[in-house]
Parts: structure tokens; sequence; C-alpha cells
């Protein structure tokens, strides 16, 4: 994490520095490279306007906040239990089975995510294929997927490294043991690197190390 | 009460999803390369795919006799998250193929940019489509009941064929906006404030996970879980990982993604029209992650 804030820091500076200078960096020279990094950039960047499929940006984003609204209302009334006062309380039964509840319990949100990326991917390849004239190369093609993904999982799990520093409390310690265990176990960091941690069947997937109780959340 | 979920001894658990997305990735180019050199085996051929897919969803019950998760009370585990029914109907590429190719025939129909539709015709399938989405999604209530499971052909045919009408409503509204046939719908999805967030889903979705267990671990006293609670705390909980996901975008999305576009880009020294639609392509494809 100090390696990519030390290269966000020259990234910026070397951005700053050319636009002092008002010299362009060559094309895929160490500094253009180097001014990816740039956080002025990278800000611009998240306030360009995209105006061809600007709607199905926001149908993706929409579907995360739903994904985020249903987890949040599982979670708070499953691993949460613990900090909850469960006498007089009727949100266990309404997350569960009140009809109007729906959002919390829908997996579709998921299947608008599939259904948005094959619909992108398949005209993405169709153009693909239209401009080298038929000629794909499939190697690259999964690599260049493949390295995008496992840049930013391998980033996200640097913030899992982070999160025992976040907080405090009676429970935190459980909470923290539980979710860090998971990455400190190689078996699952190599699933997750290589994409394959949704693959493992009997229940493996989401118990890396094997010791849960079958009573250790019976409500 | 039998749901119960232990996501948390896993490393990262949400990363299933990008597991499963770039499992069926791999295969995507399959269809499109026989579409390409020839339309209607490649018309054929996504059909056969489809139906595979509606096979390989009940494959699970059919082969290895495992129900699906949505028959709450006839898991073969009282963790619901250690259960194989999971992994089987929730997590594994099979379960998604259906959605993922109901995109597809929309893709070819968006590249084909020359669709004409008479406004009933217009009208017409923007009707079946919103009662394919609110009629799949809701049907989803049918599975959760206090004392007994939905029968198991109720939710064999919610994976399979509810899946294929819902991602078929969900394709004509992707194609609909995408050709300016969204109307209001397509004005607001389009609002330009919705932009910056909505580059940041991506990193929402991969920190959400740190906001909720904290939310649910640094707690110092017990509390009265109510839905006015729930309300108010996820709004929060969205509000910090929209700030997690600026943090997680500048030093690790951002950066990458512009790194990648110029390791990756084929000729980026022509500034040429075909060179710009390139670099539109690529951003797409890009996006296509989540």
């Amino acid at each position: 994490m100090s390696s990519l804030v030390i290269l966000v820091t020259i990234g910026t500076s070397i951005h700053l520095y050319t636009k002092k200078t008002e010299n362009k960096p060559n094309e895929k020279t160490n500094s253009s490279l180097m001014v990816s990094f740039s956080l002025f950039k990278n800000f611009e960047n998240l306030f360009q306007k995209n105006e061809k499929f600007a709607a199905l940006d926001t149908i993706r984003l929409l579907m995360i906040i739903h994904v985020h609204f249903g987890h949040i209302y599982q979670y708070a009334t499953s691993v949460g239990v613990p900090a909850v006062r469960k006498q007089f309380s009727d949100v266990f039964d309404k997350v569960y089975y009140d009809n109007a509840m729906v959002f919390a319990r829908s997996p579709l949100p998921v299947d608008v995510l599939f259904t948005l990326s094959g619909f992108l991917l398949s005209y993405g390849l169709l153009r693909r294929l239209e401009r080298s004239k038929g000629r794909f190369n499939y190697p690259m093609f999964i690599f260049q997927r493949w390295i995008r993904f496992f840049v930013l999982v391998f980033g996200s799990i640097l913030f899992i490294y982070l999160f025992p520093l976040t907080g405090e409390g009676p429970i935190w310690q459980i909470g923290v043991n539980k979710f860090s265990n998971g990455c400190r176990n190689p078996r699952n960091l190599v699933n997750n690197l290589l994409f394959i941690n949704n693959l493992n069947g009997e229940g493996n997937n989401f118990n890396g190390d094997k010791v849960i109780s079958r009573n250790e959340f019976v409500i | 009460m039998k749901i119960l979920i232990d996501f948390i001894s896993q490393c990262h658990p949400v990363t299933w999803f990008l597991a499963t997305l770039l499992q069926l990735t791999a295969i995507a180019p399959i269809f499109v390369i026989i579409y390409f050199k020839n339309k209607l085996i490649g018309l054929f051929t996504l059909l056969i795919g489809l139906l595979l897919g509606i096979f390989l969803v009940i494959s699970p019950y059919v082969i290895f006799g495992i129900r699906p998760y949505l028959q709450i009370w006839d898991l073969d585990s009282v963790i619901f998250a250690n259960s194989s029914s999971l992994t089987a109907y929730h997590t594994f590429p099979t379960v998604y193929l259906i959605s993922f190719l109901a995109g597809f025939p929309f893709g070819y129909l968006l590249h084909k940019n020359k669709v004409k539709l008479s406004k009933l015709e217009e009208s017409l399938f923007w009707v079946l489509s919103v009662c394919a989405i609110f009629g799949v999604y809701f049907w989803n209530n049918t599975f959760w009941r206090k004392d007994h499971s939905s029968p198991l052909i109720n939710a064999l045919l919610w994976h399979t064929v509810g899946k294929l009408a819902f991602g078929v409503g969900i394709g004509w509204t992707l194609f609909a906006c995408c050709t300016g046939r969204g109307g209001p719908l397509n004005r607001f999805l389009s609002w330009h404030g919705f932009q910056p967030l909505a580059r940041l889903s991506f990193g929402i979705y991969l920190t959400h996970f740190l906001v909720i267990t904290h939310r649910c671990f640094a707690v110092k006293d017990t509390y009265q879980l109510s839905i006015k609670y729930m309300i108010e705390h996820t709004i929060i909980d969205i509000m910090y990982d929209t700030v997690l996901a600026t943090i997680f975008y500048l030093l690790i999305e951002g950066p990458f993604s512009n790194l990648f576009e110029k390791v990756f880009s084929p000729r980026p020294q022509k500034k040429t029209v075909v060179d710009e639609n390139q670099n539109i392509e690529h951003k797409d494809t890009v996006k296509q992650s989540v």
C-alpha cells in the first residue's frame, strides 16, 4: 500500500511538472507511464463525461447499490447477531419473510450485471473482429482481462489487510479474526488470484479453514 | 430461524463474482466469432448455448440431487452459506450462463446499428420487458416462507425460464437505452451527476464488504435492530463506501486502468478516427468488468 502511495506521489509530481513546463511526455516513455498514477489525472477521469453508454454505467451503479443493500440487511441479521438485542425486534422476520423486503433477498441484481457484461462484451468483440478483419488473439484477450481483474482484486485485498486497524470493541477481534484469517490462508489467496474461488463445492468456498462449528451461528 | 450466513472465513468473498465473470468471458469469443463468420449459425449456436445453460442450471439437482438454495428448508447444511446448494446455484458460472448469453443478441443488434422498429413494436417490447423484469423479481417472494419450502419445480423454473425472461427484459432495456429508445428512463439514467459515482461502482462493490463487517463488529454495546435503524445506517454505510471506493479508485483502479490502456493500446501514435473508436471500445470493455 505504501508503494502505491509513493507511485501516486511520483506520478502526481511528474504530471504537475510536465504541466508547468508544458512538455508533453512521449507515449509509452517512463514518465508517460508514471503520469498514469497522477492524482489529478485520475480525479479528472472520475468526472469525465461518457455520452454513449452513460445509462449503462448508471444501471451498473444501481445494481451494485442494490447488492450493497441486500448484504447490509442479510449480514446485520446473521453474522451481526452478537451485537443485536433480539427481544421485540421484528426485523429478523421481515428481512427473510416480508414480501416488501424482497430487495434484501433477491440475487437478481447480479444477473443484471452478467447480462450487461454479455451485452457489452458481444458488442465490443464484434467491433474488434470487424477492425482486425476476423483475426483474434485469444490468449492475449484472456491475459488482458485477467491482469485487469488481478490488479483490482489484489488491490482490494490490501484494504483487507489494513482492516484490523480501523476499529475496536468487545467483539471487534472476533470479526477481524474471521475476516482476516481467510486472507492469511495461502490456498484462499491463490484461489482468489487465479479466479477459481467460485468453484469450490461443499461449503469450502465460504469456510477456508474448515473450523466452523455448525452451532456457531445458530440464532 | 434456519437462514445462517458465514461468509467471513473466506478471503474477500465478493470476488466470486469476478471469478465467474472471467470464466464466462473466456467462452464469449466462441459465440461471437461464430456469429461473425456466419450470422445464422452464430444465432443457432447462441440458442444451443441458452439451452445448455438451462440444462446446466438444473444439472446439480438432476445429477447430484442438490436442491436449489431457494428451497431453504430442504438444504443439506444448517449453515446457509456452507450448503453445497449455494455454490451450485449461486457462485458457479453455469448458473449465470443464461443471463450472460441473454445480453448477446442485443449486443449483436447494437453492432448492426440499423434496427428499425415502429412505435408500436417498441411499446410492445417495453411492456413485455417491464412485465418480465418485475414479474421475475417478485416471483422470488414465493420462496421465502416461514414453515415450508416452495415446490422444487417452482425453484427450478425460476432459475431457468425466469432468469431467461429477466435477462431478455434487461437486454432490451440496455439496448433501448443505447439506441435512443429509452425516453425519460434513458434521460434519468444518463444524468451527468451519476457518472462519477458510476465510475466508482467497481470500487464500491469490492470494498462494501469492509464497511458492512465494520458495522457488524465495531460495536461497543448491543443495539435494538429496527427497520428505521437499518435504513439510516444503510444510507450512512453507502456514503462511507463511496469514500472508500474513491480512495480505491485514485490509488489502484484509475492508475492501473490508465497504465493498461497505454500498454495494451495497439497503435497509440496514430490519431485517426479508427483509433478514437478503439479507445471508446477499449473503455467500454474495461467497464464490462462489473
